[in-house]
C-alpha cells in the first residue's frame, strides 16, 4: 500500500472534496433529485475510496465522476423511473441539422439564464444528456467521456452533437414561449 | 469534411493539427460553416457557466460521515482478525473458570455418581431382601404415623429395595403420598454429599439435583438419608424435616 490508512483517507478526502461540487452538480443533473444526487454521490465515494489504491493518480475528477456516472447507468437507470430517463434510440435520434431550422443565435445562449439552460438539459435524453454534461460542464475529453460510459470514441461524437442539437431545440422551445424569438424565425 | 460530429470536434479541439488545418479551410469558404461553429462555441460557452459553486456542504459532510463509518468497521475487522484467537483464548478460559466456579459454588449442583450409584448401581444383595413384611415395619419404623401429612392411609410404599453400593449398604423406597412419588435412599454410615450446598444455616440439610429431580440429604447417627423427587426443593425439606423428627 502506498499510504498509511490515516494518509490515504487524508489524501482522498482531500480530494475528493476539490472535486466535490462537480461530482455532485453531476449527480444531480442525471439524477434531477437532490434526495437521490445524494444517494448516488455517497455510493459513489464510498466505491471511490475502496478503490483508492487502484487510482493511477492522472485525472481525479474524472476518475470519480466515471465512477459515478457509472454507478447511475448501472443502478438508477435500472429502475427506469421517470419518462427521461430511458435512452433515444441511436438511429431514431433527432437529427441536429433538422433542429437547427429553428436556431436561437448565440446572443440567446450569451444572455440565457442557467435556471433556463438547466431546464432545457434536463428535457435530453439520458445517454446524451450524461456525454453534454460531461463534456460541456465538467470537462471531459472525448477519451475520457467514452471510459466512464462505457461507449466507443465515435458514440461518444455522435451522441455530443445530437445531444446539443436537442438542447438547442428544447432551448429554441424555451425562446419562443418566452418571446424571444418568434417561430419558423431564421435567426442570422 | 463538412459533418456535423467534425464541428462539434473542432469546436472540442478533438481534432488533430492536420484535420483543424483542413476544417479551418473549409470555414474560410463557407459562411453557413463559420456560423455554425459560432453558435456550438456560444452554447459550450453557456454550459461552462453552468459549472458554478453548488451547494453542497452537507451532501459533502454525509460523504464524510460514510467514510468515517467504513473505517471505523475496518478498525473492528483488523482487531478481530488479528486478536481472533486471544478472544477465543478468553471465552474458553472464561468457560473453565465459569464451570469451576459453577461447580464450587454453583446452586445447580450435582451430587452425580454417589447419589446415582445409589439409585441406580447397586449390587442387589438377595440374602438380605427383605420379606414386604419386614419392609412395611421399616416404613413404618421410619415415618413414625406421626402428624397428619404422613398419616398411613396417605402414604404408600410402591417398592424397595436392598443392596451394596461401594461396599455400603443401601436401601431404596419408593413412596408415594398426596403429591406423587419420592424416594428415600438410606446409606449405611455416612457418605460426602459432594456438590450439594446447605439448604439451612445450620447446614444439616444439604440439597442438589440429580437429573431432574431434586434432591436434599442429611446425616442420621449411622447412616445418610437422601430424598428425591420431581418437586420444589423446599417441598423436599419440609418433608425431610417432618421426616427426620419421625425417623428414630
Amino acid at each position: 500500500m502506498l499510504f498509511g490508512r490515516r494518509d490515504k483517507r487524508d489524501a482522498f478526502e482531500r480530494y475528493a472534496e476539490s472535486v466535490f461540487p462537480s461530482v455532485f452538480g453531476t449527480a444531480l443533473r442525471l439524477t434531477r433529485s437532490r434526495e437521490e444526487a445524494e444517494d448516488l454521490c455517497q455510493e459513489a465515494i464510498v466505491r471511490a475510496y475502496e478503490a483508492f489504491d487502484r487510482f493511477d493518480g492522472t485525472n481525479f475528477k474524472a476518475w470519480l465522476l466515471r465512477i459515478v456516472t457509472n454507478l447511475y447507468i448501472n443502478k438508477y437507470r435500472r429502475q427506469q423511473r421517470g419518462p427521461h430517463m430511458g435512452s433515444l434510440d441511436e438511429d431514431g435520434a433527432v437529427e441536429p441539422t433538422a433542429a437547427e431550422t429553428v436556431l436561437p443565435d448565440r446572443a440567446l445562449f450569451d444572455e440565457a439564464l442557467g435556471a433556463e439552460v438547466e431546464e432545457a438539459l434536463s428535457k435530453v435524453p439520458a445517454d446524451f444528456r450524461i456525454t453534454v454534461i460531461l463534456s460541456d460542464i465538467e470537462g471531459l475529453s472525448y477519451q475520457e467521456i467514452a471510459d466512464a460510459t462505457d461507449v466507443p470514441i465515435g458514440t461518444v461524437r455522435s451522441r455530443l452533437a445530437r445531444g446539443r442539437a436537442l438542447l438547442r431545440t428544447a432551448l429554441a422551445e424555451y425562446a419562443i414561449r418566452e418571446g424571444i424569438v418568434k417561430e419558423g424565425m431564421e435567426i442570422e | 469534411m463538412r459533418d456535423v460530429e467534425t464541428l462539434h470536434a473542432y469546436v472540442d479541439r478533438e481534432l488533430s493539427p492536420e484535420q483543424i488545418a483542413a476544417f479551418e479551410e473549409l470555414m474560410s469558404q463557407d459562411a453557413e460553416l463559420r456560423k455554425q461553429v459560432a453558435l456550438v462555441q456560444a452554447q459550450k460557452m453557456a454550459m461552462v457557466n453552468l459549472n458554478y459553486g453548488m451547494e453542497c456542504e452537507d451532501a459533502w459532510k454525509k460523504c464524510k460521515g460514510r467514510i468515517a463509518e467504513i473505517e471505523s468497521a475496518r478498525r473492528t475487522e483488523n482487531f478481530v482478525s488479528r486478536y481472533a484467537w486471544a478472544l477465543c483464548a478468553s471465552l474458553i478460559l472464561m468457560i473453565v473458570v465459569g464451570g469451576g466456579w459453577q461447580r464450587l459454588n454453583g446452586t445447580s449442583n450435582s451430587n452425580g455418581t454417589a447419589i446415582t450409584e445409589m439409585m441406580a448401581g447397586f449390587v442387589p444383595n438377595r440374602q438380605q431382601t427383605s420379606t414386604p413384611a419386614e419392609v412395611q415395619r421399616w416404613v413404618e419404623g421410619v415415618f413414625d404415623f406421626a402428624g397428619e401429612a404422613t398419616r398411613p392411609d396417605r402414604l404408600e410404599l410402591l417398592a424397595m429395595e436392598k443392596g451394596v453400593s461401594s461396599g455400603k449398604m443401601v436401601e431404596r423406597h419408593w413412596i408415594k403420598d398426596g403429591e406423587g412419588q419420592i424416594i428415600l435412599i438410606a446409606v449405611e454410615g455416612h457418605v460426602p454429599m459432594t456438590g450439594m450446598t446447605p439448604a439451612s444455616e445450620d447446614g444439616k440439610y444439604m440439597v442438589g439435583h440429580v437429573g431432574k429431580a431434586n434432591c436434599i440429604g442429611w446425616y442420621k447417627p449411622n447412616y445418610t438419608v437422601f430424598l428425591m423427587g420431581e418437586r420444589p426443593t423446599e417441598n423436599l425439606k419440609v418433608a425431610a424435616i417432618r421426616l427426620c423428627s419421625m425417623i428414630k
